[in-house]
């Protein structure tokens, strides 16, 4: 156990320092990142004015939405998205014996072993606008409503890290799956947006096959105080099922693996 | 002159090629295609967005054949080349399509061009599916100025390869410049129709849109194909593609000029 965690404060501080050694660059990716932010930001506007409200949603609530979207994929691309991606590279070049030669779990050496902080900035402009999107809401958010929020938040990252996984798992049969990751992060987009506003059929997917609706409107209804406990236990329980799915995925395609140089 | 020639002998071939390397990698293919959902996702906000009146002059047939039309035109237009050549200028695969004696970015267009057949058949279900949804989307192709939008599309295409082809090149000095191509592609999403159309937009930021590239590259032909632009409207929409196209063409002979003289290969 020791061991494991030294090794994860190793790459941890082995990324920080990749960071800082890019200063330039991780400046100029954190304006280019608030630029684009505000930039992404302009369909709710445009929306908005020719609708003060939409699927029960007001601009500042849907805002709220489309805060914790930004939040999230500043959050999976500085700490999900680059790591698993690398295991795609790992297996074809043949590297990823190396990792299955270390004593320590190999899905978490994959999972930190990447980490670019270089990203963060991104993930906190979304919570910048999480705030003040929560600034302008007719009623301000508790304490228990942000907590709430938070909670969902985190099991929202625990889904996007669950569903890597399983998209990456099967590179040790298809080797190339790096498209897959990309059509992944695209329909993630549709998390942009209050889950009210698709219906029938497809809101049901959004929440429970992939729950990208879970990930965003729930923690915005969070903090409009619109969910109760129940609902962010059923929160949770969706997310430690999805996290225990990608462990099983990983286990199973690791047995299968026969390496790179055997 | 003679260098034309040679490629233009050669290119029948090329698209040979090139589709048998699309038919080799055909699961491959369809999973990139399918990464442009974005319509779809707007189609199915919109929709929802105009269940009570018109938004701005839009109602929600116009709204529905909007983006079913922005969807057929990305498709169509769509193009990988800055991917392709920052990945193989990094790589060093690119100076052995420099030893060619055909020019590399010939042989990417021909490749572009082959994958549109597989684009159509699955651009064909996908399109068929939105019309049962709304059949309302299908009423205005009667008045659709099918040459302009003939015009207008290639025009879109040739801006799309041109403006990749450019970035691309900027590889040569940076090694990496799909960080620049991505400030690019946020700036489109917002100014060239692609989420919502131009019309919609603040006065200000549609004056920019509607006279930068980016409404050339997906509002004109959109516009066209939804039957919003008749006559001189019509042709005018392919004038500005024309001018914009013609541009970024002299653009990217420029800088693919001076990137392939700076070029140092890897390995050389």
């Amino acid at each position: 156990m020791n061991r494991t965690l030294g090794a994860l404060r190793a790459e941890l501080r082995l990324a920080a320092m990749t960071a800082l050694a890019y200063r330039a660059s991780f400046f100029g990716e954190a304006l280019l990142a608030l630029l684009t932010i505000a930039w992404t930001l302009l369909p709710i506007f445009v929306l908005y004015d020719q609708r003060a409200g939409i699927a029960g949603w007001t601009r500042d609530e849907a805002m709220l939405v489309n805060g914790c979207f930004i939040l999230l994929e500043g959050l999976m691309s500085a700490l999900i998205e680059p790591n698993l991606r690398a295991v795609v590279e790992q297996v074809r070049d043949g590297t990823f014996d190396f990792v299955l030669m270390k004593p320590v779990d190999p899905q978490l050496q994959v999972s930190v072993h990447r980490t670019s902080p270089t990203r963060l900035p991104h993930a906190l402009a979304g919570l910048g606008v999480v705030i003040w999107a929560c600034l302008q809401l007719p009623k301000p958010p508790e304490l228990g409503d942000i907590a709430l929020a938070g909670l969902l938040l985190g099991s929202g990252l625990l889904i996007l890290h669950a569903l890597f996984t399983l998209v990456v798992s099967t590179a040790f049969w298809f080797v190339r799956v790096d498209n897959l990751s990309y059509l992944l992060t695209n329909t993630l987009d549709v998390g942009r947006w209050p889950l009210t506003f698709y219906e029938g059929g497809l809101r049901f997917f959004l929440t429970f096959v992939v729950p990208i609706g879970l990930m965003t409107t729930w923690p915005a209804m969070a903090l409009r105080g619109l969910l109760s406990p129940g609902e962010v236990a059923m929160g949770l329980a969706v997310a430690l099922g999805f996290s225990l799915a990608g462990r099983l995925a990983w286990t199973t395609a690791l047995r299968r693996y026969s390496s790179a140089s055997s | 002159m003679n260098d034309l020639l040679r490629a233009l002998r050669a290119w029948p071939t090329l698209l040979r090629v090139g589709l048998a390397e699309m038919v080799a990698y055909r699961a491959e293919l369809v999973i990139w295609i399918l990464t442009s959902t974005t319509p779809l996702i707007m189609m199915v906000i919109w929709s929802r967005a105009s269940q009570d009146g018109a938004v701005g002059d839009y109602d929600a047939d116009a709204l529905a054949r909007y983006f079913v039309a922005t969807l057929i035109v990305r498709q169509l237009t769509g193009c990988w080349l800055v991917w392709e050549m920052n990945q193989d200028i990094r790589t060093g695969a690119f100076s052995v399509q420099l030893l060619r004696p055909v020019n590399p970015l010939l042989i990417h267009a021909a490749n572009t061009l082959a994958v549109i057949p597989f684009r159509v058949l699955l651009l064909v279900p996908l399109v068929g599916a939105l019309l049962l949804w709304k059949p309302a989307a299908a009423d205005a192709l009667g008045q659709v100025a099918w040459l302009p939008f003939a015009l207008s599309l290639t025009a879109a295409w040739l801006i799309n390869f041109f403006v990749q082809a450019m970035m691309g090149c900027l590889a040569f000095w940076w090694r990496q410049s799909l960080g620049i191509f991505n400030v690019w592609h946020a700036l489109f999403l917002i100014s060239s129709g692609y989420v919502f159309p131009l019309s919609l937009l603040p006065p200000g930021i549609r004056g920019f849109a509607e006279a930068s590239p980016f409404a050339y590259l997906m509002s004109a032909p959109v516009e066209l194909l939804s039957g919003r632009l008749q006559g001189a409207a019509a042709w005018q929409a392919v004038g500005g593609g024309a001018l914009w196209a013609l541009l970024c063409g002299v653009g990217a002979a420029v800088v693919w000029r001076r990137g392939v003289a700076h070029h140092e290969a890897v390995g050389a």
